[in-house]
């Protein structure tokens, strides 16, 4: 089983940059996190929060952000602050969003997490680092759907909108009428990893 | 290839590898987007099949979030092929879980999508009823692209309300004044 094969050395440096407070701004604090430890924290709309995770080459990631009042994008970016991945597959305030990568050099990969909605209430999210581990043949796979999926929903995208401008049945056809908002958005549980 | 082929591509091999690594809720969720794509692509009785092959998915993992999103998909497949009464159906599924699950954004936008609906039956200030209710809820997430698109239906549909009457009668005029400001607040993004 996945869930126990993560090890325990998850190391976890934590940067709060949240920018409508001060006080977390560029004031980076390190904070150890084992196996499957969650930090819990608050965030509001237009805050960022970063997290560091120490990776070596071939190592699988996972890490699982549950939502408690708040929508959040997660991203991952390699130690030369190359963007990786990214999913926000809940358009919900609740849930969870994984994130799945194979490292392919090691260092200290970051992983960011934001509000959907740069207005948005603040509202409690959970990270852990799920799994870190040897990658297997079907992490691979993992990751590839992830990423296909997220393509797919990046080109879907440009067609998202929340009914503007609705239209009258035989009147001026069907244009118009509401995509839902779920659009690209939708939940990830699954039980072996995305 | 265009922007909603693509988007089949990638979710047709998302889909592929998450039945090959048997992730079954994966598979749930890139089902529903597959048939939206297929929505985008005016192929709605293929973006329907994909979609209730999701909506069993999720009710087999008794994936409640996942459940409303796939109802709330298969209303916008039907609101396209203007079966509207199905449309009613299928939102009012899909918001009874987002209630039940506090998920206040896709409650905001079914009840939007089941003011099309309305709207599109000519039932006009049930129409508006959900469109004001959508709009509260957009208010309350500061959601400012939504609150101005709320804005504009309701301003659309209070316009509906005044052509229907006789030009004589003196609540047209209040009712396009109505529409007015409202399509006003909709453009400026606020109230």
């Amino acid at each position: 089983m996945f869930m126990t094969r993560v090890t325990a050395l998850a190391f976890l440096a934590v940067t709060l940059a949240a920018q409508p407070n001060p006080q977390e701004h560029d004031t980076p604090r390190l904070v150890q996190a084992r196996k499957g430890r969650a930090i819990q924290k608050e965030l509001a709309g237009g805050q960022s929060h970063s997290y560091a995770v120490r990776l070596k080459a071939g190592q699988f990631l996972r890490g699982v952000v549950t939502q408690l009042g708040i929508d959040v994008i997660v991203r991952l970016f390699a130690p030369d602050g190359q963007s990786l991945a990214e999913v926000n597959t809940i358009a919900s305030t609740q849930g969870q969003e994984a994130l799945v990568w194979i490292a392919q050099a090691s260092g200290t990969y970051r992983l960011e997490i934001s509000a959907q909605n740069p207005a948005a209430n603040p509202g409690r999210y959970e990270i852990k680092v799920a799994e870190r581990r040897t990658a297997v043949a079907e992490d691979h796979k993992r990751v590839a759907a992830q990423q296909a999926f997220r393509e797919g929903q990046n080109w879907a995208a440009k067609y998202d909108y929340d009914g503007a401008i609705p239209a009258r049945a035989g009147t001026e056809g069907v244009q118009g009428y509401s995509r839902p908002s779920w659009r690209g958005v939708q939940p990830e549980q699954s039980g072996i990893g995305l | 290839m265009g922007q909603n082929d693509k988007a089949v591509s990638n979710h047709e091999q998302a889909l592929a590898i998450r039945r090959e690594i048997k992730d079954r809720d994966g598979e749930g969720s890139t089902l529903v987007s597959l048939g939206l794509d297929y929505v985008d692509l005016s192929q709605y009785e293929k973006a329907i099949g994909y979609v209730e092959q999701s909506l069993a998915i999720k009710r087999e993992l008794k994936n409640r979030p996942g459940e409303a999103d796939a109802l709330g998909s298969l209303a916008t497949a039907y609101q396209y092929m203007s079966r509207f009464e199905k449309a009613v159906d299928y939102n009012g599924q899909a918001l009874a879980i987002y209630r039940e699950t506090q998920n206040r954004k896709g409650e905001a936008s079914v009840l939007n999508s089941t003011g099309n609906a309305y709207l599109a039956l000519n039932q006009i200030d049930k129409a508006i009823g959900y469109y004001q209710q959508s709009l509260a809820i957009k208010r309350e997430l500061k959601d400012r692209m939504g609150e101005a698109n709320s804005l504009t239906n309701i301003g659309i549909a209070y316009s509906y309300l005044g052509s229907d009457l006789p030009g004589a009668d003196p609540m047209r005029r209040t009712r396009y004044e109505k529409a007015i400001v409202y399509l006003e607040a909709g453009a400026g993004g606020s109230a």
